[in-house]
């Protein structure tokens, strides 16, 4: 006897065969990717976490955490089976996690995969700012999934699968620092369970939220690590252009905007019996939309996390409010899904053996430099965007600043490095202190014209991508 | 909605225009309004520009003349008191508009009215400076109410949005949002009554030939647009909002309101759609587009706001919670007569109150007697409308007009600024003689490596000559 398939679960299957799909032609590029690496080789070959710097000469010997050892030795693991492909393959993976949970979550509410498609998709698309190659994708894997136990325990009466949840955050809590929104999702729900609900689900998910934010104690630095995550929150902004806010006019803002003004005008027609009746708590979906929304706009790399709870609500009110009536959930048949999904898994094969790129891009980066710096010696100030490389690739030159901006150098370093590249008053005060004989950065920086005017040797540049000064 | 009441709205709008008042005169761009305005009132409209060196003969934009005239209009009977009055008059009407709409939407519940203007009063106040913005803002404030009765049935109203608009379009560029709401809403009740369909149309038309009527003609849709869509990022005001700072944060909260009160309360609020959405979507562009939102969203906040909490309470098991009904006021039209004469009262004390003095101190001041005459400055950006006003026999480099240096001078001011590759060939081509800018830009760091000779420098300036 065959035991249908839900309709939802295929065609999730298929928004993250589409997301995997687009993921992998994607070749490796990010900035932070490469001292990710490194951290995570160091933890391998040491068999003890980096709490320590070793790569730059800044920071040397200060302790700092970024909050994601279990995602960075993940990251060093799969390079050192895989190479460049093994983490597009993780990459591709988790994306298509991401996807698949995304949508699914969207179709339990909305199980009309056309009316569904548009905010999934949008989710998808703007989900791309974040596909680098980091443990944040680890949070935009497990972020969804989060969601999509609980919406299934709320609107569908599946307590049991909240049982998972404490599993989920002693993971998440070691594999990146997000986590500490997955559990702002949890206390929305279980807020609300307590407010609105009858007993049954205020029990679970109270445990549920009480048994995750325990778990998530399990990391090295205990329950700071929640503090940690609110503090970034706060702060870093001001020197990271990813965690800044999100510009509305163009690109994935117009889409985000899209998705939450549309959330708005919905409940401004559909009102609170409206939504009662389509999607069940108005509260809980403006416990949800409201807070993550905001912090879409507020951080921008936030964003996606936005859209993945507003896609429900939109996908299932807008038809509520063009007076569509609902539909139930298609069944199709096991085995034909079962084919469905195994071509969808032929496909992706073929294109991770065929399309899938197998070397990083690294037209951003100073490549040049790299044979330069072996045959120098001193102290560099390097461009931000450029330490993580420089980590990897120039290993002899610990570096000046590098990704690891919020955990290790805000504010006196990053400051340091904005006073000398934007040439303030105190930029020779700066390369003196820190005693910096090499720079490395874009020509078009104050500091490189006027080092080279000031008599500073060029060892090497490639023209409007980087110059490498020496100190006379 | 109601016949609008004065009484409160009146003193309220007072009261704050009397806060407003007491802040001195100084803001980067007032003086280059001041310098448009005198030149227009004595010499006629000047199309092209004539304070910067940089643009000889440029055509400028002509979007906010008017604007520019009452700020130099009011200079010239009261001097700096005189646009202190201006500041409060206009902040109280703003405060005014935005209670009597909220006043209007919830009858006889001034409380509810107020605490629905909160928002409004508390992001405006960020913008309650001298310039023609301000001014847009009360008309802005304006339009929105007389919609709002439009979307009742008053359809009269409707034609009374297109005076303000054309008086809109020539005090400030932001009319185009006055525009855009105007066609919304009445297609919005257009879709909902086929009988409205033909006026519908009719005021669509005339509110494009409002935005007509000003010495820009259509040349004012492009400056608007290009404006909206490819704002000055490089502006704090321009910028995105940010919503982890202090107006951010009051922005965010504002948002939440009117998220929690649509989606806790009664619905079938499509005329409320047609006015919040996109005014929503114009407050997330920029900095200075935030207060729009919570000046339209007042009314709503005072009409649903009730609602949705009372639709919470009993969701949540609470006793049940209602507005009380309040009988019809007997007060009459003496009572807010004389209330209009003390809210009138309560203004003219605060304008009397505030300072008489310019907080010129933020300015370059001391560099002005050194200053050498005729072309060769270049000074910095928010500067320029000081030296405009202060230094008329010294053109500048830039100012906050911005849109006419859009292109080789803009490019030419950041690249001396910021230390560029080719900041040499730029002061030769522009010939360039002296600079007046910040301590801390890369110029005058370089400037001062290379032992230029320092005319004056301080904390906040310095001015190098150029050998």
């Amino acid at each position: 006897m065959q035991f249908p398939v839900r309709g939802t679960t295929v065609a999730g299957a298929l928004f993250a065969t589409a997301a995997s799909a687009f993921a992998l032609l994607i070749p490796a590029s990010d900035p932070d990717l490469f001292w990710h690496l490194a951290s995570g080789d160091w933890m391998l070959d040491h068999r003890e976490l980096l709490t320590l710097d070793v790569f730059s000469f800044t920071r040397s010997g200060m302790g700092y955490r970024t909050g994601q050892w279990l995602g960075e030795v993940v990251l060093a693991l799969v390079f050192r089976a895989g190479g460049w492909l093994g983490l597009e393959l993780l990459r591709a993976s988790l994306v298509g996690v991401a996807a698949f949970f995304a949508s699914r979550a969207t179709m339990r509410v909305q199980p009309h995969v056309g009316w569904a498609a548009i905010p999934v998709i949008a989710t998808i698309l703007v989900s791309r700012t974040i596909w680098a190659d980091r443990p944040q994708l680890f949070t935009l894997a497990l972020f969804p999934f989060v969601f999509d136990l609980l919406i299934a325990a709320r609107l569908e009466g599946k307590g049991r699968r909240l049982a998972l949840l404490p599993f989920l955050f002693l993971a998440w809590a070691n594999l990146h620092g997000a986590f500490v929104a997955g559990l702002a999702l949890v206390a929305v729900f279980v807020v609300e369970a307590l407010l609105a609900r009858p007993h049954e689900l205020r029990g679970a998910m109270t445990l549920a939220f009480v048994g995750s934010a325990l778990a998530s104690f399990g990391n090295p630095d205990g329950p700071r690590a929640l503090f940690a995550g609110l503090g970034y929150a706060s702060t870093s902004g001001a020197y990271i252009v990813e965690e800044g806010p999100l510009d509305v006019i163009g690109g994935a803002g117009v889409v985000v905007a899209g998705l939450f003004l549309g959330s708005l005008a919905i409940a401004f027609v559909l009102g609170y019996e409206g939504i009662a009746a389509r999607l069940s708590s108005p509260l809980l979906w403006a416990g949800l939309i409201v807070p993550f929304g905001l912090l879409g706009f507020a951080i921008q790399r936030q964003v996606t996390l936005a859209c993945i709870v507003i896609a429900p609500f939109v996908a299932a009110g807008l038809p509520a409010v063009l007076g569509r009536r609902q539909v139930t959930p298609l069944l199709l048949p096991r085995l034909g899904s079962c084919l469905f999904l195994t071509t969808c898994g032929i496909v992706l094969a073929v294109e991770a053996a065929a399309l899938a790129p197998r070397a990083p891009d690294l037209t951003g980066y100073p490549v040049g430099a790299v044979d330069v710096l072996a045959r120098t010696q001193g102290n560099v100030l390097n461009e931000y965007d450029w330490g993580g490389f420089l980590i990897r690739m120039a290993p002899a030159h610990p570096v000046f600043v590098d990704g690891r901006g919020a955990a290790l150098y805000v504010p006196d370093v990053l400051g340091d490095f904005d006073e000398a590249v934007r040439l303030r008053p105190g930029y020779r005060a700066v390369l003196d202190r820190w005693r910096v004989d090499l720079v490395l950065v874009r020509p078009a920086r104050p500091l490189a014209v006027a080092l080279r005017d000031g008599g500073w040797r060029v060892l090497g540049e490639e023209i409007d991508k980087w110059v490498l000064l020496r100190r006379p | 909605m109601s016949r609008p009441q004065v009484l409160v709205p009146a003193v309220v709008g007072a009261f704050f225009g009397a806060v407003a008042a007491q802040q001195p005169v100084g803001d980067l761009d007032l003086w280059w309004h001041l310098a448009t305005g005198a030149q227009t009132l004595a010499h006629g409209l000047a199309r092209t520009d004539g304070f910067a060196w940089t643009i000889p003969g440029h055509a400028v934009l002509l979007d906010q003349w008017l604007g520019d005239v009452v700020i130099a209009g009011a200079y010239a009977i009261g001097s700096w008191t005189g646009i202190v009055a201006v500041r409060a008059l206009a902040v109280a009407l703003l405060v005014a508009l935005v209670v009597a709409a909220a006043l209007a939407a919830r009858p006889r519940r001034p409380l509810v009215a107020l605490l629905a203007s909160l928002p409004a009063i508390a992001l405006s106040h960020y913008a309650w400076t001298d310039r023609p913005e301000l001014l847009g803002y009360v008309l802005f404030a304006g339009v929105a109410l007389l919609l709002r009765f439009g979307q009742a049935g008053n359809e009269r109203a409707f034609i009374g949005t297109l005076p303000l608009l054309a008086l809109w379009s020539n005090i400030h560029g932001s009319s185009g949002l006055g525009l855009g709401l105007i066609v919304i809403v009445v297609l919005e009740r257009a879709l909902a009554w086929r009988e409205f369909r033909l006026r519908g149309a009719i005021v669509i038309v005339a509110a494009f030939v409002a935005t007509l009527l000003t010495p820009s003609g259509p040349a004012a849709w492009a400056s608007s647009g290009g404006h909206f869509l490819a704002p000055p990022r490089f502006i704090q005001e321009e910028g995105v909002p940010d919503l982890r700072s202090e107006p951010g944060i009051l922005f965010a909260i504002t948002v939440a309101l009117v998220f929690a009160t649509a989606f806790l309360g009664p619905g079938r609020r499509r005329a409320e759609a047609a006015i919040l959405v996109p005014v929503a979507f114009v407050s997330l562009t920029a900095t200075r587009h935030m207060p729009f939102l919570a000046i339209a969203a007042a009314p709503y906040l005072a009409v649903d706001g009730p609602e949705a909490i009372t639709a919470t309470l009993r969701l949540i098991g609470s006793r049940s919670w209602s507005l009380r009904h309040v009988a019809e006021s007997t007060r009459g039209l003496v009572a807010e007569l004389v209330g209009v004469v003390f809210a009138a009262g309560i203004l003219v004390l605060g304008v009397a109150a505030g300072p008489r003095a310019t907080m010129s101190d933020a300015f370059p001041r001391d560099a002005l007697v050194l200053l050498p005459p005729g072309p060769g400055l270049l000074n910095r950006y928010e500067w320029g409308g000081f030296l405009i006003w202060y230094a008329p026999a010294t053109p500048v480099f830039v100012d906050g007009r911005l849109f006419p240096y859009v292109g080789e001078a803009l490019d030419d001011y950041r690249a001396v600024i910021g230390l560029h590759a080719n900041w040499r060939d730029v002061l030769t081509r522009r010939g360039i003689r002296t600079l007046l800018v910040a301590p801390s830009d890369a110029i005058a760091v370089r400037a001062r490596d290379l032992g230029w000779p320092m005319l004056i420098s301080t904390e906040k300036f310095t001015l190098v000559r150029v050998p």
